[in-house]
């Protein structure tokens, strides 16, 4: 129960103060933020757990804080993934609330197309990728930085092992 | 505590990856070799607790560990087939001498990302084609999801999403 306990806890402490911070001012660098302010509550948390005393049930042999940790990064990890949906639109979830918004009688085929183009799916990611510094734009032209190279690098070698097309 | 505690879900976490990638190979269905691999990781880790018995605390925040990886690699497969910026980057690591706005947007419109959206929601059954040729709701899987992330993204952006009218 500590692993929970703690784990689950200061995950939540995190997204308490990430609530906090957001309502305040919301950063440039959203994920980035998020990742920082989550990663200094689970670890300062487990760090202070060995400062209270022994009458409290607390994580504080290596086994139980390294379990404490592990679910409390694949809570953060989990929430740092579903947060990129929120910070970005999908184009999948924004057709389907847009279909879903009207109602029974549907919606033409050809409004979809209309509606979602460039500006809306693709001009804000291209900017996304100069802000994260994955590319830089020089002379007009878009070229890779070494994290964008690596980045594409993970990704093209997923898509061979499994098989898959250009996707997108 | 002993440390197998914590390498139970990871063990599972691998079994699942590794299922998911053999069943992808042998010719099924990315969604479909999703499913199986998760199916197999909680198998595995079933049977690892039976190997090495846990208190129940430590059974549930494994189950939760192993939720919470399973839909990390979930979505990194997901990022993969889907992610607009990740096809970016894979159309600019094609052209190492750079490309401008307009040959990306020519490389991959807003058009085709429509069609292949389209094209999987419908296929996934979330989305019916009718006679009239118009579009409607089918199905509850990604819609549920979908609403939750409106409120989120009001929640913590104060915006909703880019309505399409």
């Amino acid at each position: 129960m500590k692993t929970l306990a703690w784990g689950g806890g200061l995950f939540l402490l995190g997204l308490a103060v990430q609530t906090t911070v957001w309502k305040i001012s919301l950063p440039e660098r959203q994920s980035k933020a998020l990742l920082a302010i989550m990663l200094a509550a689970l670890f300062a948390g487990l760090a202070a757990a060995q400062l209270l005393p022994a009458n409290i049930s607390a994580p504080r042999t290596w086994p139980e804080l390294a379990h404490a940790a592990l679910l409390g990064l694949s809570l953060i990890f989990s929430w740092l993934i579903t947060y990129s949906a929120i910070e970005a639109d999908s184009p999948s979830l924004v057709i389907l609330l847009a279909i879903d918004g009207k109602g029974p009688e549907g919606m033409p085929e050809s409004e979809v197309y209309a509606s979602a183009d460039d500006s809306v799916l693709l001009k804000p990611r291209i900017k996304d990728l100069v802000t994260d510094r994955m590319a830089r734009l020089e002379n007009g032209k878009y070229t890779l930085t070494n994290k964008g190279r690596a980045m594409a690098a993970v990704f093209s070698a997923q898509r061979k092992i499994l098989g898959l097309g250009k996707g997108g | 505590m002993d440390f197998y505690a914590s390498i139970i879900p990871l063990s599972a976490l691998a079994a699942n990856a590794a299922a998911q990638i053999a069943f992808r190979r042998a010719g099924s269905g990315l969604l479909r070799s999703i499913k199986t691999g998760f199916v197999f990781g909680l198998a595995v880790m079933a049977v690892l607790h039976e190997r090495f018995p846990s208190p129940t605390g430590t059974l549930a925040a494994n189950t939760l560990i192993y939720a919470a990886l399973s839909y990390c690699y979930f979505h990194f497969l997901n990022l993969g087939e889907t992610a607009r910026r990740i096809r970016l980057l894979r159309e600019l690591a094609e052209r190492p001498e750079g490309m401008s706005k307009a040959e990306l947007l020519s490389a991959y419109g807003s058009r085709e990302i429509v069609t292949a959206r389209l094209g999987r929601l419908i296929r996934n059954g979330q989305v019916s084609r009718g006679e009239d040729g118009r579009l409607r709701i089918a199905g509850a899987h990604l819609l549920i999801p979908a609403r939750i992330l409106r409120k989120l993204k009001v929640l913590f952006l104060g915006r909703g999403s880019a309505d399409i009218p």
